[in-house]
């Protein structure tokens, strides 16, 4: 253990000491802070685990049903079709504090209140595969705000909790060893000096 | 107010197009790391970007918006199976925990 190099004087032993009461104090929080992070990132990591797979899988189908839709129709016919929404999503961002990571959080809005405004094309020159298509699409779309929200908040949680972790650890491993360790070595020094002021004292007969 | 951004090839976003979502195609990820860079600095909330696309540039867009409220989300393509955003979120979890307690 490597301790800095300290003057053994008695003001710098309550400086080290008010430094150690400090850091003990800063220790525990921080650890309590970590505690509940780690315990709200697990809760929140499940749920972004489950989402994900929710939302690929939902994904998935409706790239499938994409695909049939698009075999049923000319190119042309599928761009013209999806070239002008009718639809359009906005969304609210509001944030959230979590032990003081501002996790986001999102609520959407449409443009038109209708829910069919996603078939934005005429009936009579698409394939019924579109619709179905778009349709599983708008389905999935709620998960994937949803998913965007939790991702995001268990990144932030994530680098919060890495943070956090090596506080404690350089709290906990090198400020305060270094702090008692220091105060250790100035008692010590302090005590040394006064025995041989002591028998300084008594060789010269000062005292009985 | 903030928009919502889709980002990837082209035969595997145009569906979202009819949601009212707002889709960038590109052909590489070089192009779309051009297209993200200048849509975080404007007011976007979640940019998806498809897996295939986002590979070679996710650390360095997770990076870059760390500090921003914008979510860069890997979502699946139509081709090829990355299975990128599960491998993301087990090193976020390894990151925070120091183990992979998820999928063990």
């Amino acid at each position: 253990m490597v301790t800095a190099q300290v003057n053994p004087t008695r003001m710098e032993l309550t400086r080290l000491k008010k430094k150690r009461v400090m850091a003990v104090r800063g220790h525990k929080l921080l650890k309590d802070k970590r505690d509940e992070l780690m315990k709200q990132f697990i809760a929140m990591v499940e749920e972004n685990k489950n989402l994900r797979q929710k939302v690929e899988r939902g994904i998935k189908r409706a790239n499938e049903k994409f695909l049939i839709a698009r075999s049923e129709m000319s190119e042309e016919a599928l761009n013209v079709a999806l070239l002008a929404p009718k639809q359009a999503v906005s969304i609210e961002v509001s944030s959230r504090n979590i032990m003081s990571v501002n996790v986001p959080k999102f609520s959407y809005s449409t443009r038109t209140a209708d829910k069919n405004d996603i078939y934005s094309y005429g009936l009579a020159f698409t394939s019924f595969s579109l619709d179905d298509a778009v349709g599983a699409l708008s389905e999935v779309f709620e998960d994937m705000l949803k998913l965007a929200e939790v991702e995001k908040s268990c990144q932030l949680l994530a680098r919060e909790i890495e943070k956090t972790r090596r506080r404690v650890n350089a709290l906990e491993y090198v400020v305060i060893p270094q702090a008692e360790g220091g105060i250790r070595y100035i008692l010590m020094k302090l005590d040394e000096n006064e025995r041989s002021a002591q028998a300084r004292l008594m060789k010269t007969g000062a005292t009985k | 107010m903030r928009r919502i951004a889709v980002v990837g090839e082209r035969d595997s976003i145009y569906g979202f197009a009819a949601l009212g979502l707002e889709v960038f195609p590109v052909k590489d990820s070089k192009e779309a790391r051009a297209i993200v860079k200048r849509l975080i600095n404007e007011d976007l909330a979640v940019i998806f970007l498809t897996e295939s696309i986002i590979a070679e540039i996710y650390d360095e867009l997770l990076e870059l918006t760390a500090e921003m409220q914008v979510s860069i989300i890997p979502i699946p393509g139509v081709a090829g199976e990355a299975r990128l955003g599960m491998k993301a979120l087990k090193e976020s979890v390894i990151k925070a925990v120091g183990t992979d307690i998820l999928f063990s």
